[in-house]
């Protein structure tokens, strides 16, 4: 009984104790409650911004994967527009050519549209470097003959050679087996251009009148002689003349008309 | 059947090199002039496989060649063969396994057919003919024909070692030591 007495003393002191620390602890200054408190709150703070952070990190983390599969998405859309795109610009770039082609063909054939002619182009060059011969994209097919006369915007390139059903060979005016049968054009007298070796772009006139007075810079066209190439085609000009003693030999250089080096469109004069 | 699949890839090359003349050496050549890979390509398969298939090889392919190129067919049918001969000849003087040797062959083979090819065009086209500026074009093309055979030579070694091979039993290198 007394034992439980003393327990029981004893227990109600400890509740009072408590009790009067509570009371002291709640009504002590909030300044050092604070600064009693700062350390815990400070660490506390840091486990709750630590938390706080990396729950946000999860968070933002969703996004950021929810937002790739979008930019993803983006991305292939862009992908698909620009392949669109480059293809339709390639499409342009070969209506571009096509135009330009079509443009130079209608010069040509506004230029020499006295003649009946057919439009074409150069699909191959002589590998000789000791004859110059092109080959055409016109042949039997398209009506093409053997002699007949090719030019281009500029002035003559040749005559049709030889024909194959879908192509032809033309012997250009700078060829050294081809001979052209010229007028000087202040003169109206003739001279006879043959091509040279070791250039496209002179040829040499030769046979020229005694009494025939050339300049340079004349322009030479062709006479209509000999049967291949029709009267008033431009061959080219002048470009140098060589007198010797005897005057019956004196010749010319002629600066072709045509640039044989880029040359793409061409027409056939059709024989008449 | 080895022989047949040299043969097809003979043919192969052949037109590589049509394409390279008719358009990579348009671009890409010396003032204007070009090497002549054709006559190096028949020599070397006269060279290498034996003279029969070589004349025959080398007729195909000039009867191919004036038809795509030329305005004459034949002639470069009847050279080509020729070349096929000459290659004979001189593979029986000179061993084929040598850089220099390879280009003397070409330079000398070259040079005919093109003297020849002049003079027939002179004779039947009546073509301007004037010494120097074939002179100087003709030192030009032999010059690039050399200049490719050096590039080319460590390539055109090994395919001849093995064409060689399959045509002849290679007996290239005990036939000079």
């Amino acid at each position: 009984m007394y034992k439980d007495d003393k327990n029981g003393k004893i227990g109600f002191f400890i509740t009072i104790l408590i009790l009067i620390f509570l009371v002291i602890f709640t009504n002590l200054d909030q300044n050092i409650l604070g600064k009693l408190s700062s350390p815990f709150v400070k660490i506390s703070r840091s486990a709750q911004n630590g938390f706080t952070n990396l729950s946000n990190k999860m968070k933002g983390n969703e996004e950021y994967f929810s937002s790739l599969e979008s930019v993803k998405k983006q991305y292939e859309d862009l992908k698909r527009e620009y392949e669109r795109l480059e293809s339709e610009n390639q499409k342009l770039v070969v209506l571009e050519a096509e135009n330009k082609t079509l443009k130079e063909q209608l010069n040509l054939a506004e230029n020499y549209k006295e003649y009946e002619t057919i439009p074409g182009y150069v699909i191959q060059k002589d590998f000789s470097n000791y004859s110059k011969v092109l080959v055409i994209n016109l042949g039997s097919e398209d009506g093409i003959q053997t002699g007949m006369t090719v030019v281009a915007e500029r002035g003559l390139v040749g005559y049709v050679v030889s024909v194959e059903s879908n192509s032809s060979k033309v012997q250009t005016i700078v060829d050294t087996a081809s001979v052209v049968s010229g007028f000087i054009s202040n003169s109206e007298k003739s001279l006879v251009a043959r091509g040279l070796l070791d250039t496209n772009e002179r040829i040499k006139g030769t046979y020229i009148d005694n009494d025939v007075v050339i300049n340079e810079g004349d322009s030479i066209t062709t006479s209509g002689l000999g049967g291949i190439y029709p009267k008033n085609i431009i061959i080219g000009k002048v470009g140098e003349i060589v007198n010797t003693q005897n005057k019956t030999n004196r010749y010319v250089y002629i600066d072709v008309a045509v640039d044989f080096n880029n040359l793409s469109n061409i027409i056939v004069i059709k024989n008449k | 059947m080895r022989k047949v699949r040299i043969i097809i890839f003979f043919m192969i090359v052949y037109f590589l090199i049509v394409f390279l003349q008719a358009n990579f050496f348009s671009w890409f050549n010396i003032k204007g002039i070009q090497p002549n890979l054709f006559v190096v390509f028949v020599l070397f398969v006269c060279l290498y496989t034996n003279s029969k298939i070589g004349q025959i090889m080398g007729f195909i392919i000039g009867i191919f060649t004036d038809l795509i190129f030329s305005n004459s067919v034949g002639i470069s049918a009847v050279l080509f063969m020729f070349i096929g001969y000459a290659g004979e000849i001189l593979q029986k003087r000179f061993p084929k396994n040598s850089k220099i040797t390879l280009i003397i062959m070409s330079s000398i083979t070259t040079a005919i057919y093109e003297v020849i090819r002049v003079c027939y065009r002179y004779m039947f086209f009546s073509s301007e003919m004037r010494f120097l500026p074939f002179a100087m074009t003709l030192s030009i093309e032999l010059a690039f024909n050399a200049l490719l055979i050096i590039i080319l030579y460590p390539v055109i070694n090994k395919a001849g070692i093995l064409v060689d091979d399959i045509f002849n039993g290679n007996d290239t290198v005990t036939k000079y030591f």
